[in-house]
């Protein structure tokens, strides 16, 4: 009697154990398929959503006067159809960019104003929000046709690095500086209304194959940088042959 | 082992939660590296967040962890690969592992060997990890209850 309670016992001990991994075996599946299955949505649906902000940057407007490639020109009123095109790519954060502006500005502004070349500025924002402030900020300036000024006065009171600069209220400030107070402008400026597009000169600058600020070209061809600014301008001034 | 599962883990999540945010400049990133034609580039930058985190989420959860450490250690190697032609073709490049733009804003640029050097670390540690999946605090893959077995043979 005793012998055969025992026995019973463990046959019933042995069948519980093997329905507990059955048991586990199947939580473990449902659990992994549906592990499974949310990587999946999650890798679908990120990249739906990145394919979506795309677009919205591809798709955004840019200021009338702006060129094909995106860049905001300085004229002036002696400009022809014969002046060389300079390309200048920069970050209004970017503190080389900042010092390629006080060493360089000068002279590039005179070859503006005698007519010699157009200087198409190609405002980028990777290095944060506070660039895309800017760069959108100076958007507006090209509406109001303005631009020119309006890229001077930021840069000569550019913030430190990623510290939160570039406020709505600093770049409406640098604005009434250089004459820029119209509605227009403040609310273009307040609103952001070309934060989206802001985006969209990095997309068409890296598809370029530019690779760190300030980039230059002159009529297109690329000019490496390093040497003394008047070799730049001297640079600028034999393309005008 | 447990903790190199989670420390992989962690840092696929770090620098996906980086990028989620901004599917543009990933998209970019991808486009300075000036491998894929464009539109890949594009699609890759848009899908790799996703996929970071997903590998970082099954290594720490511990699912699927022998072919997450697997995809880890691939991605380690093509990662590598992207620096190195970068790097041999004198792109100027912010490597985009945590985020950011991939573009640099003065000389000098990454420092491409540390970048090279984290990737191989995290891929030895990844191929440890597959060789060794199961370890402790996993969901799906654990090392059995670490107590003596208490089950009677009958």
């Amino acid at each position: 009697m005793a012998r055969k309670s025992v026995k019973t016992d463990r046959a019933a001990k042995a069948a519980q154990l093997r329905q507990e991994a059955a048991r586990k075996e199947r939580r473990n599946k449902i659990a992994g398929v549906s592990i499974a299955g949310i990587a999946v949505l999650a890798i679908g649906g990120g990249t739906w959503f990145g394919i979506s902000q795309g677009n919205k940057v591809d798709s955004a407007a840019a200021p009338e006067g702006a060129t094909s490639t995106l860049g905001f020109p300085v004229t002036s009123a002696a400009s022809t159809d014969g002046a060389v095109r300079v390309d200048i790519y920069e970050d209004f954060q970017c503190p080389a960019c900042g010092s390629f502006e006080s060493a360089a500005g000068p002279g590039l502004n005179k070859l503006v104003e005698e007519g010699d070349a157009v200087v198409n500025y190609h405002m980028m924002s990777f290095l944060g929000p506070e660039s895309v402030r800017a760069t959108a900020a100076a958007a507006c300036a090209v509406d109001a046709g303005k631009f020119g000024d309006y890229h001077s006065e930021l840069y000569a009171q550019q913030p430190a690095e990623q510290a939160g600069g570039y406020t709505i209220d600093s770049l409406l400030a640098a604005g009434t500086k250089v004459g820029l107070d119209s509605a227009e402008f403040t609310s273009c400026v307040s609103d952001q209304d070309y934060a989206t597009f802001a985006k969209k000169v990095d997309v068409a600058a890296t598809k370029r194959g530019v690779d760190s600020t300030p980039s230059v070209f002159i009529d297109g061809k690329p000019y490496e940088l390093g040497g003394p600014i008047e070799d730049l301008i001297k640079s600028i001034k034999e393309a005008v042959k | 082992m447990t903790l190199v599962r989670f420390v992989v883990g962690g840092v696929w999540v770090g620098s996906a939660l980086f990028k989620v945010a901004d599917p543009v400049a990933s998209a970019n990133a991808v486009r300075a590296y000036q491998i894929l034609p464009d539109s890949l580039a594009a699609v890759t930058g848009y899908a790799l967040p996703w996929v970071e985190l997903s590998l970082g989420a099954l290594l720490i959860l511990g699912a699927f962890t022998r072919i997450a450490a697997i995809a880890t250690a691939l991605f380690m190697v093509l990662f590598i690969v992207g620096v190195s032609q970068a790097w041999a073709r004198g792109i100027a490049l912010d490597c985009g592992c945590f985020g950011g733009g991939g573009l640099v804003s003065e000389l000098p640029v990454t420092d491409y060997l540390t970048v090279i050097g984290r990737d191989i670390a995290i891929a030895a540690a990844s191929v440890w990890l597959a060789l060794r999946p199961n370890t402790y605090f996993g969901l799906l893959d654990s090392k059995p209850n670490p107590r003596p077995d208490t089950e009677e043979t009958p």
